[in-house]
């Protein structure tokens, strides 16, 4: 590459410099040395909460405006919000019931298994960012709170991610429409087991991988998540499946993508 | 203050860029920022239109790069080394040519384009996880689009006169 300028020369010589450090850094992140994971830690928190701070006038801006919104809404409209929360209240309560409804056939049909507790964790969601390799979630709750680099993140007692990267008090998760997200799960009465995994071309489908081979489904079959070497808990909804005929079918997430303030964390104790 | 503001307009313009891209804003259901990445071409086009412009010695460009990692969660150095190709065919682009001809110069941020996704692409698979081909080509193609929108929308006052 040419430069002509003594100027430039000097250009040149920041840009090798920066890249050899770039790429220093990325080998060294990428090793998960544990001295360098605290420096990590320190600075993903740092950048984390100052960017929160720097957002907060603008998020508090939009809350004003939201709120001054509200007050000129008439009775009935607030009334409707009041319904949505209600519904979504009975959604929760359904799905909690499905769940264990799910956990508790387990429980019949194998016997003598251990039985996991897990510990929850209320978390807010503090940021969500978006690039082209994935959508991530960014929470206020890190490895000071026992989360885990795999636990699973949920929201009305429906899965929606799991925690990818951990830092001292903030955490990044990734969604399970994510093409690098594997969860192992149980379809249906009939228990099969597979790997659901992100739809590349869609985020109301996922993919499922290493399906025993013979299967049959019914429309409607839940999914929910299997516990192997404690990755998950038992029991939680994933989705359900959607057949069009009998070779036609495909599952779709039960989450809501507008709904994520605040989400649970189920921390697993590996 | 403003000539303050002026001289470091590029950087100041990258950082909001950065913070301001966890902004929900969605078209067709996508956030923005899978469509184009903003970040590139405001390097390239800061430093094209000034080629004194080197974004406090490259220090300035190297500390956003590490935010904006940080925010994604990506490794840290990663988006260090797409930001640094964007910024070496910009200054080289800068240092040959003689007066500004735009198509010249948006087919050099075409070429950088394909540098840093080929960086990016190996960096990603190298960390073991999965990229989609068609969400680069997407971002991509919208970047090479944005440039000109960004060389039409952005003063040349502003775009001259970084000098950080």
């Amino acid at each position: 590459m040419k430069f002509t300028s003594s100027e430039n020369v000097d250009v040149k010589k920041n840009v090798i410099i920066f890249i050899i450090i770039a790429l220093i850094l990325f080998f060294v992140d990428r090793s998960e040395n544990k001295y360098f994971k605290i420096i990590r830690f320190s600075i993903n928190d740092a950048i984390i909460y100052s960017t929160v701070i720097v957002k907060s006038p603008f998020n508090f801006a939009i809350k004003i405006s939201n709120s001054i919104t509200n007050f000129f809404q008439s009775k009935n409209t607030i009334n409707q919000n009041e319904i949505i929360e209600l519904k979504n209240e009975i959604n929760k309560i359904k799905n909690e019931n499905i769940s264990l409804r799910l956990q508790l056939d387990n429980f019949k049909k194998i016997i003598n298994e251990e039985n996991y507790q897990f510990q929850t964790i209320r978390t807010k969601v503090l940021m969500y960012k978006s690039n082209i390799l994935q959508e991530t979630i960014i929470i206020n709750k890190g490895e000071k709170d026992g989360v885990n680099v795999g636990d699973p993140l949920i929201k009305n007692n429906v899965l929606v991610g799991k925690v990818i990267k951990t830092n001292f008090k903030s955490s990044h998760g990734i969604l399970i429409t994510n093409i690098n997200s594997r969860v192992p799960v149980k379809i249906g009465d009939k228990s099969y087991r597979a790997i659901v995994v992100g739809n590349p071309n869609t985020e109301k489908r996922l993919n499922l991988e290493f399906l025993p081979k013979e299967f049959s489904f019914n429309d409607g079959d839940y999914i929910y998540t299997t516990n192997i070497n404690n990755i998950m808990p038992e029991g939680i909804l994933v989705g359900r499946m959607i057949l069009k005929d009998k070779n036609n079918f495909f599952a779709s997430p039960l989450y809501d993508f507008n709904q994520m303030d605040y989400l649970t964390i189920i921390t697993m104790k590996r | 203050m403003f000539t303050f503001f002026k001289k470091y307009i590029a950087s100041i313009f990258l950082l909001v860029s950065v913070i301001a891209g966890s902004v929900n804003i969605d078209i067709l259901n996508k956030s923005i920022s899978y469509y184009f990445n903003l970040q590139l071409i405001l390097i390239y086009l800061f430093k094209i239109s000034n080629p004194s412009l080197n974004f406090g010695k490259g220090v300035y460009l190297f500390l956003i790069s590490i935010i904006n990692d940080s925010l994604n969660g990506l490794f840290f150095g990663t988006s260090a080394i797409l930001y640094f190709i964007v910024f070496a065919v910009a200054a080289f682009q800068s240092t040959i040519k003689l007066r500004s001809i735009f198509i010249s110069e948006w087919f050099s941020f075409g070429l950088s384009l394909i540098l840093a996704y080929l960086a990016y692409y190996a960096l990603i698979s190298f960390s073991g996880k999965d990229l989609i081909f068609l969400n680069i080509f997407i971002n991509f193609s919208f970047t090479l689009i944005g440039y000109p929108l960004l060389w039409f929308i952005i003063p040349k006052s502003y775009l001259n006169n970084a000098i950080r």
